[in-house]
């Protein structure tokens, strides 16, 4: 089923972090999860006991997959065997991301993200959280 | 379900991408399947406005 070769003349990028990959060849599956609290703290202060996943629901509720139930009968004809592109240039392929060269059997990718800014104002109340959780 | 697929000439130039983030995809190639969910949570109450102290949390 998979016969076309993937043909690029170069790749380049200027960083791959946090568990991402720079894939080249072929292969069967990719499955990429990313779990990410966010803190913007205007602060240098560190808590003893600082944020973590279970404290937010976001973490612990499940995240709805498509999925793959309908049954398809695919046929595909290559008439060129070939998929051709001229130079790559990633700035940055960050956070479980990836970027591949190559023909894959199956991708599955989650990302989980949660934002918190904490700053100060002096003298003005605070709410709390509401997607926190309860201690 | 019949899904007939005809794959004429795929040539493209150069790309250019300034960044691929949290558990994102960028390939070149044939896949089978795709599977892709994303959750982000920025709420409102999540900026939170205080006067921060030393004193440690519970």
């Amino acid at each position: 089923m998979f016969q076309r070769t993937s043909k690029a003349k170069s790749v380049e990028s200027n960083s791959i972090v946090f568990s991402s990959t720079l894939q080249i060849g072929d292969c069967s599956y990719i499955d990429g999860t990313v779990h990410a609290l966010a803190v913007q703290r205007r602060s240098e202060i560190l808590y003893e006991r600082d944020d973590e996943f279970s404290d937010y629901e976001i973490f612990s509720r499940p995240l709805a997959l498509p999925i793959i139930t309908e049954p398809i009968q695919m046929r595909f004809n290559h008439l060129c065997p070939f998929i051709e592109t001229g130079h790559i240039y990633i700035n940055a392929i960050s956070t479980s991301s990836v970027a591949g060269l190559g023909n894959v059997g199956h991708i599955r990718m989650k990302s989980k993200i949660h934002h918190t800014r904490q700053l100060t104002d002096n003298g003005k109340s605070t709410q709390p959280d509401s997607t926190k959780k309860e201690e | 379900m019949e899904f007939n697929v005809v794959n004429h000439q795929l040539c493209v130039d150069n790309i250019n991408i300034n960044g691929v983030a949290s558990a994102s995809l960028f390939l070149i190639g044939d896949v089978q399947t795709v599977q892709l969910a994303s959750a982000f949570d920025t709420p409102p109450e999540s900026l939170i406005i205080q006067p921060l102290s030393l004193v440690p949390k519970v």
